[in-house]
């Protein structure tokens, strides 16, 4: 074995201890430096079942596409628990329900910080959102494989309509106006998905 | 009440204990099937036809080298008799290199798994990278760093009739006692130490698809790590579904699976330490390259990043420094990964072990080598001569076979599967609803296997899996993933709830298997019935 590969061996050596061992951070930089990342997408306000995720399309529509107030933005706070140090560093994430009394169990990891997040989700994206996942919302229910396959597809359909509706739109007025520009075809997706609602929930027919 | 040190100790012993315990129950099988297509190779084929097979004088020798690496059911680990022996017999060691590379990454049966867990186009995008990698550095050791004159042994084939049938058992089992072994354990023993020395929970959040290091993070420290075809697949799916970082995922899959550390060290041993380090940086740094030239448009559509990833679980520690008993949770662990995983490998690795270890002792006394080639010099009327390499070829085509009609064993029809996911996942919703934690914990990873399993077996059968039949495994999976949660942490507080959810979601999927076009029996558990009470 020659010197150059001792030497690239050594190197690579001391980079893999340096990965392995973390980067000798103290759990207060840790969890400041988690802090800092975004958090990932949270998902508290998905709807539990499908004639509900209709049900608030529906009104998130109506609300934007009137001449009322705009929709205001759902709240909800978001315990971030941070577990380990280095290169184990990783966090867990709750939904807070208004007591201040609830206690989250660790999973045997240290815990070496917690942060409260304050997450805003305003009308375009619970929108967006909402469309994009109706399949799997519906999917946690009942309905048969052929009216699945269209709520899909109906999905499918809404969310390129929002989304190209949004493309550009900077506030909100921009985007209500752009809902309101594509008013007609998006009411009509959305009465077709109500149709798929199954047997008693379903909503009434338009007048 | 322990003292720190000796918690300490406990904490690095138990791990690696336990590490090491499933990596012999998941390589046995593997191993000694590569001591038997290496014995069958020197046997049987014999060096020329060994040559022959690897192409030696074609300009197709890569080709072959991972066509039938990609055939052959090894591991990193069971490779390394059937390199050595390719080396013995004098294939260009650009084969070696691709057949070696080639051989642990894929199976037909990882292969078909890969292909229900992700967007099929990844999972074959995945494979023409690796063979890219696999051709490329074939090409290079074959034309920059084959310097060297390999010294060929010849082995003069046994003589027909029962002594061949012996001399491959007998070259098997010595084969096991021999230097593969010593190669196997040094693969062996640096995975265990590195599930021992990665603390709990690593890299858990750091192969995020915004982290730009990832693919290189994951790429120095994969190497060691030990991973089947199999388990490879399954994580790296489990790194689409999460949202993980793609490019991490495929050099989880080249360096983790493909290589490891003790068939590092035999290419080294063999060919120069210094070609090895020129190999392996050419092998890292092709794969980083391509894991970032792959990263983005790899991404699956529509997933929204889980902030986290299990692929490293259980290549780390999976107890904390300060947790106590942790032996009594290993030994418990050893014990359910042996009853989930053991297919008889561990029995046959014992019993070749001991039969190596008494042939090395009777070879003191009685020249095998000389009785294999002796002629018998009665023949019965009816006994025919079939050339050696005739019986060889036979034998590895039937391998092959086996190794495709494996897939339909593992992967049962949907029917037969959802008998037994229906059993399972009873005990599941039991154990968790009355507090038996250990029990839960290894009935909800037993059915989220089965759930994938029953996919894979439609996928098999059908040539696909209707969206609806994977949408509602996926449910499925995630009310499991809530119930295991909830699991973990001894959290009983809506534990009957989540319980029940996992039996609902359970009975919507099964009917929508058993409901699906191209289904042939009815429900036998009551899946066909409207799951709300």
């Amino acid at each position: 074995m020659n010197n150059a590969s001792i030497k690239l061996s050594a190197a690579v050596s001391i980079l893999l201890l340096n990965i392995l061992c973390g980067c000798n951070e103290s759990s207060s930089q840790q969890a400041e430096k988690a802090t800092e990342k975004p958090i990932p997408k949270q998902r508290f306000h998905l709807p539990k079942a499908y004639p509900k995720g209709v049900e608030r399309i529906r009104e998130l529509f109506d609300s934007v596409s009137g001449d009322g107030e705009l929709p205001e933005p759902i709240t909800y706070q978001v315990l971030e628990i941070m577990h380990g140090t280095g290169a184990a560093a990783h966090s867990h994430y709750h939904l807070l329900k208004g007591s201040g009394d609830q206690e989250f169990e660790d999973d045997g990891h240290e815990t070496v910080g917690e942060k409260t997040h304050t997450v805003v989700v305003d009308w375009s994206s619970e929108l967006t959102d909402l469309a994009r996942w109706l399949p799997k919302i519906a999917v946690g229910g009942d309905m048969d494989e052929q009216t699945w396959i269209k709520v899909q597809d109906l999905s499918a359909s809404l969310s390129g309509e929002l989304e190209s509706a949004f493309k550009g739109a900077g506030d909100a007025a921009a985007k209500r106006e752009a809902v309101r520009q594509r008013a007609e075809s998006i009411a009509g997706t959305i009465e077709q998905l109500e149709s798929l609602v199954p047997g008693p929930v379903a909503p009434p027919t338009a007048e | 009440m322990p003292t720190l040190p000796t918690m300490f100790i406990e904490y690095y012993f138990a791990a690696g204990t336990l590490r090491l315990a499933q990596v012999i129950i998941y390589s046995s099988l593997w191993i000694v099937i590569g001591c038997f297509i290496a014995a069958i190779f020197r046997r049987m084929l014999g060096e020329e036809k060994v040559r022959r097979i690897f192409g030696n004088e074609t300009r197709w020798g890569l080709v072959f080298g991972w066509l039938i690496g990609m055939l052959l059911p090894v591991c990193s680990l069971g490779v390394i008799p059937i390199v050595r022996e390719m080396h013995r017999a004098g294939v260009n060691r650009g084969t070696i290199v691709a057949f070696g590379l080639t051989a642990p990454l894929f199976n037909p049966m990882s292969v078909l798994y890969g292909l229900t867990l992700s967007d099929p186009i990844a999972i074959l995008s995945f494979s023409l990278c690796a063979l890219v990698i696999v051709s490329l550095l074939g090409l290079i050791w074959d034309r920059l760093l084959n310097t060297g004159n390999d010294e060929l042994e010849t082995t003069q084939t046994p003589s027909v009739g029962i002594k061949r049938s012996v001399a491959v058992f007998y070259s098997a089992c010595k084969e096991m006692v021999g230097p593969s072994l010593v190669y196997i354990v040094v693969g062996v023993l640096a995975s265990v130490m590195l599930a021992a020395l990665l603390p709990k929970g690593y890299l858990q959040s750091h192969v995020e698809r915004d982290n730009l290091m990832a693919p290189v993070t994951v790429a120095l420290v994969a190497t060691p790590i030990y991973s089947t075809p199999l388990l490879a697949m399954s994580q790296i799916g489990g790194m689409f579904q999460h949202g993980n970082s793609i490019g991490a995922a495929f050099s989880l899959l080249i360096l983790g699976a493909g290589i490891n550390v003790g068939l590092l060290l035999w290419f080294g041993k063999t060919y120069g330490f210094g070609r090895v380090v020129v190999f392996f940086a050419l092998l890292m740094g092709t794969t980083v390259g391509l894991a970032y030239v792959i990263d983005e448009p790899l991404y699956p559509k529509g997933v929204e990043p889980a902030g986290h990833s299990h692929a490293f679980d259980v290549y780390s520690n999976p107890f904390s420094p300060d947790q106590s008993g942790v032996f009594l949770a290993a030994q418990y662990k050893v014990t359910d990964f042996w009853n989930s995983n053991e297919l008889g490998g561990t029995y046959l690795i014992g019993a070749m072990i001991i039969f190596g270890l008494v042939f090395s002792a009777i070879d003191r006394s009685f020249d095998f080598e000389n009785w294999f080639v002796t002629e018998n010099e009665s023949k019965a009327r009816l006994d025919k001569e079939v050339p050696g390499w005739v019986l060889g070829m036979t034998v590895v085509a039937g391998l092959i076979y086996a190794s495709v009609m494996g897939c339909y064993l593992y992967y049962p029809p949907p029917e037969d599967l959802l008998g037994d996911l229906a059993a399972i996942n009873t005990e599941a919703v039991v154990s968790a609803k009355t507090k038996d934690w250990e029990a839960a914990e290894k009935w909800i990873a037993y059915s989220d296997d089965l759930s994938r399993r029953l996919e894979v077996g439609v996928y098999l059968r059908e040539g696909s899996v209707g969206e609806f039949q994977s949408q509602k495994a996926r449910y499925y999976r995630e009310e499991l993933d809530a119930l295991k949660a909830a699991v973990e942490t001894r959290n009983t507080a809506n534990i009957q709830e989540l319980a029940m959810n996992v039996s609902k979601a359970y009975l919507r999927m099964s009917s929508s298997f058993r409901n699906r076009s191209g289904a042939k029996s009815q429900s036998t558990d009551g899946s066909n019935l409207d799951p709300e009470p």
